[in-house]
């Protein structure tokens, strides 16, 4: 999906009709749009999800009042105003074109919506052949095109992006994987299968032997204790998810309240670092797992070397094994007529001969290299155990540290929150005072505590059950039916499970293999823009994280969140173009995963609250990411290290005018290449309104 | 992803697909294409026994053919 055109017609701050024209080429890839706040940024990027997805975003206010206000001014009683969006695009050499149309009526000077939305259908033209024609269903087809739930990691702001790089968002990345490569209907499929099982299963119970009988019966059992236990979690992590909601809106409160606002900051700092250091736990925690089921056998080799170099001196010492020296040792001896003590050996004298029986002593030299290995190799091992353990004592540490710090900032935790509960009472509302909220927090930081414990219990017996279950239906394979009717059952039960199987295989090989190429991809977008030393990494439980070079999890700011979050985006768009080019898997002559493309990413304040340096490396990143960018900035955000990193990159520039009915407003103009294009001006009209004006390249 | 590890993963999955027996990779393209068709649907109302139904018939062909 490149975007060509969009047109505006009466859509919120854009009075008339008025369109952007964008163009991309790979050189020229940055479209950027100017415009101080208000002006019309969010509208712009909403404009895109309304017509493509029925979305707008929680910054966009009034949702409800689309319409433009001085076109609705001067609409006349029992008339109506039209607000429209088209968006023209291009995709896998079709130009679709899609509009959507809303309508309100004034009557008795109010407003009636006399339309809602309506969606046109999807127009084509074949750029190749020239065919033309239409999609009567667009959702779908632009489903298809661009996923729905994939939108918003193409389409969204750039301030609220960064979130994609904190710990709870790890679901959201799932499910944007799952999407990309089409895991729905292997999920689907498993579920499915598993109800087609269950009912199979019944029938033979009705008509196979003893044995099958019993079987099935415990997989019932097994299965109905299972689904007791699923509806159980999902009503613990809805509780968990609400006693969150309660958190964050306690915290909110207190932030805004000037008595609490630098004690709540310093605790969400607090509490963003504890989260990090945990993370780091588990980091640690996998390290040691993974470092044991390679190395763990050394542990039992402990003094290996030495009992080897005990057991090879006493079988030496009994002469039944090779001494250290070598034969040609022996064999210069005899030959120089010399022995190491000075005695002179001549060929058939007593000294000669008892030198010469040293060579029988001394045995083969093959044998005498493998038992002086031999001890090398119990050596080996005693050093990679030395390896190991020294490894092991670095992970306690680090473990160790983190303990430390978590427990530091706990201490100062309770501190935070004492600071509060002893706060006078404000003579304010009571569910507003610090130390009511204080108290609700705490309840709800236990309540969260005690059912995450229970969750973790849960989900435990869950696992067990599935492998009893596993284990019970491989037993039932097994069995033997009397009659072909129930041998017949018997073979439909197997075949579903076996394909049911099958899905969970896959699904478990392609979740891994997109996980493992999305953190390679991360990294390399992450690596090319140079940014600190810092060595980004998708885990495999897909959460985002930024490591230091010594592997240490590192405390990220909002300005590397939101990089490392521009980079998974840019690592999203990228597996999805090259999803495109492949020939996609297939399976059972089944092809799996959507098809994927090139698609742009839409980004309203790119550059969000984040510092001079911050903007330079995101300016540097942006045009990375995919094929076609287009930013939505503040003349004060995007002009100065910005334009100079985007400058040779940008493709086309357009300013959005913005007059304002605020008379004491300062007039600005923005002033590229010679020519002054109006930024914000008095309006003349009694109402605010945006125009958008291309700047000439 | 790069080509490298598309083929491994590819490699993989057909590994698993072909040690199944003949009869399962039939019904797993079935319950695939089934899946396919009602996957914009929130609820597929009968598409459990869409799948016992292919399930027996895939199957009883296996028995017709052994007969």
């Amino acid at each position: 999906m490149i975007l060509c055109r969009l047109v505006l017609e009466n859509f919120r701050q854009f009075y008339g009709v008025q369109e952007l024209v964008f163009d991309h080429s790979s050189s020229k890839n940055v479209c950027v749009v100017y415009a101080t706040n208000g002006a019309g940024k969010t509208t712009l990027l909403n404009a895109f999800t309304w017509v493509l997805y029925d979305t707008l975003s929680a910054d966009f206010q009034n949702h409800d009042r689309l319409v433009n206000n001085q076109a609705w001014d001067e609409c006349e009683n029992n008339s109506s105003v039209k607000v429209s969006v088209q968006l023209q695009f291009d995709h896998d050499e079709r130009r679709y074109t899609i509009r959507k149309d809303h309508e309100v009526r004034k009557v008795d000077g109010k407003m009636q919506v006399a339309k809602e939305g309506e969606l046109s259908p999807l127009f084509y033209i074949d750029s190749k052949t020239g065919e033309q024609g239409q999609l009567q269903n667009p959702k779908v087809a632009i489903d298809q095109i661009l996923p729905k739930r994939l939108h918003t990691f193409f389409f969204f702001n750039g301030e609220r992006i960064e979130h994609l790089a904190k710990t709870d968002a790890y679901a959201e990345i799932e499910a944007a994987i799952k999407i990309l490569l089409g895991l729905e209907i292997l999920d689907r499929g498993q579920r499915h299968l598993e109800g087609a099982i269950g009912v199979l299963q019944q029938k033979l119970k009705k008509i196979g032997n003893i044995e099958s009988q019993i079987l099935i019966d415990d997989i019932d059992a097994l299965k109905e204790r299972r689904e007791d236990l699923v509806i159980e979690s999902k009503r613990l992590d809805k509780l968990i998810k609400s006693w969150e909601e309660t958190l964050e809106a306690i915290d909110e409160k207190l932030k805004k309240l000037e008595i609490t606002w630098k004690i709540q900051t310093e605790r969400e700092s607090l509490e963003n670092r504890r989260r990090e250091s945990l993370d780091d736990d588990m980091r640690i925690h996998n390290m040691i797992n993974e470092k044991l089921n390679q190395q763990g056998f050394l542990g039992f080799l402990a003094g290996l070397s030495e009992d080897t170099e005990k057991v090879i001196e006493e079988n030496r010492r009994k002469g039944e094994i090779p001494s250290l020296y070598k034969r040609q040792f022996v064999m210069d001896r005899l030959s120089e007529g010399r022995c190491i003590c000075g005695t002179e050996l001549y060929k058939g004298g007593y000294s000669y001969n008892q030198v010469e029986k040293w060579l029988e002593r001394g045995g083969i030299t093959g044998v005498e290299e493998t038992f002086m290995g031999l001890g090398g190799f119990a050596n080996s091992f005693d050093e990679q155990s030395r390896g190991l353990y020294h490894d092991l004592i670095g992970y306690s540490q680090q473990l160790e540290n983190n303990r430390k710090l978590q427990s530091a900032i706990d201490e100062r935790l309770d501190e935070l929150s004492e600071q509060i509960s002893g706060l006078p009472k404000l003579n304010i509302d009571e569910n507003e005072n610090p130390i009511q909220l204080e108290a609700e927090r705490k309840k709800a930081n236990t309540s969260i505590k005690g059912t995450n414990g229970d969750l973790q219990r849960v989900l435990y017996e869950i696992e067990i059950l599935e492998d009893s279950i596993k284990g019970k239906e491989r037993e039932l394979e097994g069995v033997k039916e009397a009659s072909d009717k129930a041998e017949l059952a018997h073979r439909r039960v197997t075949i579903a499970t076996e394909v049911r199987d099958i899905l969970i295989d896959v699904h478990r090989i392609r979740t891994q293999d997109v996980r493992v190429e999305l953190d390679r991809d991360i990294k390399d977008v992450f690596g090319r823009i140079a940014f600190k030393n810092y060595d980004p990494a998708l885990s495999d439980d897909f959460q985002l994280s930024l490591y230091d070079q010594s592997g240490n999890s590192v405390a990220r700011s909002t300005g590397e969140n939101q990089i490392l979050s521009l980079s998974f985006v840019g690592a999203l768009a990228n597996i999805a173009r090259k999803q495109a080019k492949l020939n996609r898997k297939q399976l059972s002559g089944y092809t799996i995963g959507f098809k994927g493309g090139t698609y742009p990413v839409v980004i309203d304040a790119a550059f969000g609250q984040l510092d001079e340096n911050y903007r330079k490396y995101v300016a540097r990143i942006l045009p990375e990411l995919t094929d076609q960018i287009i930013i939505f900035v503040s003349k004060s955000q995007g002009l100065g290290p910005v334009k100079e990193e985007l400058e040779h990159r940008i493709a086309k520039e357009f300013v959005i005018h913005f007059e304002t009915t605020k008379q004491d407003a300062r007039e600005e103009s923005l002033d590229l290449r010679g020519e002054s294009y109006p930024y914000i001006t008095h309006s003349n009209v009694p109402n605010d309104r945006a125009t958008i004006i291309e700047i000439k390249r | 992803m790069s080509e490298s590890s598309i083929s491994s993963s590819q490699q993989r999955i057909l590994e698993i697909s072909s040690r199944a027996s003949e009869k399962a990779q039939e019904l797993l393209g079935e319950v695939l294409r089934l899946e396919e068709a009602k996957l914009g649907m929130k609820n597929p109302w009968g598409l459990k026994e869409e799948i016992v139904e292919a399930t027996e018939r895939i199957v009883d062909s296996l028995s017709e053919d052994i007969r």
